[in-house]
């Protein structure tokens, strides 16, 4: 009978199990996550291959744990971030028992990082498989919203060190993690979406409500960079007097980015947020060009492109494409990059943090030297401190350092207008610091840029006399920039991830850029151009998934409230049966155990 | 995953009635039938009472577990009216079954109350208790559910002395009030829900409140019961 009685219960039991297993379960949210970048680079000749980012696309439903529950192991673990990266040495953080505890604290878990917390640790502890069921690093606020601004905006030089040091180091550890592979899948998540649920400015989190994680994403489909695509606007002028081409000004500018995480790749900072300066400029050149009076000795190309990422892929594309005329007849090619400039207030009184002018000089093509003088001084008149860099192209060095070098090789004048000294600065490859200009302040500086840009244009096309001891500006009043258009043009852009390999050739974007260009009167066309790299690097999609939180007990609480009920039914038991009898009772249950026994 | 906190629930739910009904009758016999007919009075009172409401009551867009939903006085007063009916079917119980006094008012006490609780409770304990979500709503109705039971046991009590007291208790006047107050606290505390609410206190006040006001009901129900107890064995005597 008691047999009887123990397999009904275990037979009960395994029917819960079975229906627990069969209910729908409401989570507690669902959120949007964005997948670090996974690529793979295949080399043709070697056949070796060369794994980045995380391989793994789903977070198995596992209980979390925020940093500051495991931070106490990190008191006194030496890191390899404060060490100089010049010297391209990596060296190895010798074996530490309190890294590993670090590590082992987060085992069966799913790991949840602010972003500033991986400053702390090395993340690489992580990329074995088995370290941890997934990463979530959370991004602060300040990076995704027009408050970047707020961030990077210094307000006296301590503070500029201290920001430019930990843009430095976000920099090493976005390295890390695009030229690391992880066998943990890595997501990252908006801080507002989550600060409701995990509590970073508290050391003790609330461990009384746990929260279970569960992403389930595919691994995602295999693609490579198939096509590049190049919007070009033609603004002609008329023909010479034997019915060929007058010199052509070409102006470039990137459109795409780079992010580790492909989903955020709408930031505007790394090199493409000239692409409204691009724009204004053809509206103002348009509207002086509409007027016979004003119109200008000079044919006028502007020009769209990608793959700027990897190392000017669309450039080299579409200059092996242009119509052998017109690449005759170019006599400057103008590449804006970066350029914006960082400042609270304009004094013009007052140089601030300027542009760079880069050119290169050597072998058979030699730019002017009073066209870079040229800008320079007109950059003074605006109050912008230009410097002028040269620098030998290696023709062995296949690394493109600014988009100048392509036209240099192709035998055309060209210079870069940036606000990068240097090619390898971090917000340059693209960060997720690249910032929004939007209605940000920095949009107020765009529009100087864009007048001394034009101005210098100007001065070319109308050939206006370099002796002249004051300077005539015609940008101004009805031919002022609009600094409107410039915003518009990169609300727009904000919309949109911009990430090369991902993109397609009809963009909505490049479609609305089209129509831009076409309603201020210009010829454009969008073309684009397949790809064929020796070395491949492939792509995988899926950098979005959803992220599901449901909100679990402990085991340990769910067990003291099934003791507490026990109680609760013991005391009731007791209080209405009496003392005497309840006491009578317990004793006679024990002897009947002990004569059973 | 456990089931710790579902069977602390369901233990919460269903064995302290039975503790309770154990202990009240524990010499006596023949428990089945008042536990039958209170079940069958419960149903058939609970079933008139829904096609009453459906009858009478003004639609409402609120739900039920909206703390911050607003009190309607005359769907309350519709409410109470019916829930007179919670009279008749008591009483109907009580007459129909036979035995001894206590095992008569507590069996149908305990079959009430063991059948609202499986009928309005088990369910969604069940499914809620077995969500990743932790949630102290179910150990809250858990403990209600408590508490209606003795506020059951109070009530068919004042049902039992009215009834065999044939209304000729000194105090009747006194009883009647005590009766209404029955079928006016519920709709007291869906409003006193409603005011709390707006404060933020919730759940664990409240049912201290209701387990206070339940408490008083049956001591005055018990008071009720052991006077006319002793009225009825003065007179037998005589």
């Amino acid at each position: 009978m008691k047999n009887l009685q123990r397999s009904q219960l275990l037979l009960c039991f395994f029917v819960l199990t079975l229906v627990y297993n069969l209910l729908p379960v409401k989570p507690l949210e669902t959120l949007p996550v964005y997948r670090l970048l996974h690529s793979e680079q295949v080399s043709s000749t070697t056949g070796k291959t060369f794994i980045r980012g995380t391989t793994s696309a789903s977070v198995p439903s596992s209980q979390t744990k925020t940093y500051f529950e495991c931070a106490e192991y990190l008191k006194n673990i030496p890191t390899n971030l404060n060490q100089d990266t010049s010297t391209e040495t990596e060296d190895e953080i010798p074996p530490n028992n309190e890294q590993e505890d670090f590590v082992k604290c987060f085992k069966g878990t799913v790991a949840v990082f602010p972003l500033f917390s991986l400053l702390e640790f090395d993340i690489s502890l992580f990329s074995e498989g088995g370290t941890c069921k997934g990463i979530l690093v959370v991004l602060p606020r300040d990076l995704l919203t027009t408050k970047t601004q707020e961030f990077v905006t210094f307000q006296n030089e301590e503070e500029q060190e201290s920001k430019e040091e930990i843009i430095k180091k976000l920099g090493q550890i976005e390295s890390l993690l695009v030229e690391k592979e992880f066998r943990v899948p890595i997501y990252f998540i908006n801080e507002d979406e989550v600060s409701h649920l995990f509590s970073f400015d508290n050391v003790n989190s609330d461990k009384q409500g746990n929260y279970n994680l569960k992403i389930v994403g595919k691994p995602g489909n295999k693609k490579k960079i198939k096509q590049v695509s190049s919007l070009e606007a033609w603004l002609p002028t008329d023909l010479d007097e034997e019915g060929k081409l007058k010199p052509t000004i070409i102006i470039t500018a990137n459109y795409d980015t780079f992010s580790i995480s492909p989903a955020l790749s709408s930031g505007l900072e790394s090199g493409n947020n000239a692409v409204g300066v691009l724009v204004e400029l053809s509206r103002l050149f348009t509207k002086l060009y509409n007027n016979p009076q004003t119109k200008g000795q000079y044919n006028l190309l502007f020009v769209l492109n990608s793959g700027s990422k990897q190392n000017y892929l669309g450039t080299k594309k579409w200059i092996s494409s242009v119509d052998r005329k017109v690449l005759e007849s170019v006599e400057l090619v103008l590449c804006l990059d970066s350029l914006s400039i960082y400042d609270d207030d304009i004094e013009k009184s007052k140089l601030i943090d300027g542009l760079f002018l880069h050119y290169s000089n050597g072998g058979k093509i030699e730019i002017d030297k009073t066209v870079p003088t040229e800008f320079q001084s007109i950059s003074k008149l605006f109050g912008i401190d230009t410097q002028i860099i040269t620098k030998k192209i290696m023709k062995n060095n296949p690394l493109i350092s600014f988009e100048h070098e392509i036209f240099y090789r192709k035998k055309l004048k060209a210079i870069t207008i940036s606000n990068f000294k240097s090619y390898n600065q971090t917000i340059r490859k693209g960060s997720l610091l690249d910032l929004q200009s939007g209605s940000s302040p920095n949009a107020r500086n765009m529009e100087t840029v864009t007048t001394l840009i034009a101005e210098f244009l100007s001065k070319m096309i109308y050939k206006q006399q370099q002796h002249q001891s004051q300077f005539i500006s015609i940008f101004k009043n009805n031919y002022k920039p609009n600094n409107l258009v410039i915003q518009n043009i990169n609300k727009m852009l904000l919309k949109y991830n911009r990430f090369s390999p991902f993109l397609e050739k009809d963009e909505q974007f490049l479609l609305n850029l089209e129509n831009t260009f076409k309603s201020f009167g210009l010829d454009t066309k969008i073309e684009s151009k397949k790809i064929s790299l020796k070395k491949e690097t492939f792509y995988y999609s899926g950098t979005q998934a959803k992220l599901t939180i449901f909100k679990v007990k402990s085991l340990l609480f769910e067990f003291f409230v099934f003791i507490m009920s026990l109680v609760y039914l013991a005391v009731l038991y007791y209080f209405l049966n009496g003392k005497q009898k309840t006491i009578q009772e317990i004793k006679q249950l024990l002897n009947n155990r002990k004569k059973n026994n | 995953m456990s089931f710790f906190y579902l069977f602390a629930v369901l233990a919460v739910l269903f064995v302290v009635p039975f503790i309770y009904f154990r202990i009240s009758t524990k010499t006596q016999s023949k428990k089945k039938t008042p536990i039958l007919y209170g079940v069958v009075a419960y149903l058939l009172t609970t079933l008139s009472k829904m096609i009453l409401m459906a009858t009478f009551l003004p639609d409402s867009d609120q739900e039920e577990a909206d703390f911050t939903a607003q009190f309607e006085p005359v769907s309350a007063l519709i409410t109470i009216v019916v829930s007179s009916l919670d009279v008749l079917g008591c009483f109907l119980a009580l007459r129909a079954c036979s035995g001894h006094t206590e095992v008569k008012i507590f069996g149908v006490s305990f079959a009430w109350s063991a059948t609202e609780t499986i009928l309005s409770f088990f369910l969604v304990s069940w499914i809620g208790c077995l969500k990743p979500e932790f949630n102290w709503i179910y150990m809250q109705n858990a403990l209600g559910s408590n508490i209606n039971l003795l506020r059951q046991i109070a009530f068919t009590h004042i049902i039992w002395v009215l009834w065999k007291g044939k209304f000729q208790n000194p105090d009747k006047g006194n009883i009647f009030i005590w009766l209404s107050a029955f079928f006016i606290t519920p709709e007291l505390f869906k409003l006193s829900e409603v005011l709390l609410g707006k404060y933020f206190i919730f759940g664990w006040v409240l049912l201290v409140i209701k387990f206070a006001v339940a408490y008083q009901l049956y001591i005055t129900s018990k008071k009720y019961f052991q006077s006319f107890e002793q009225l009825k064995n003065n007179k037998k005597k005589n």
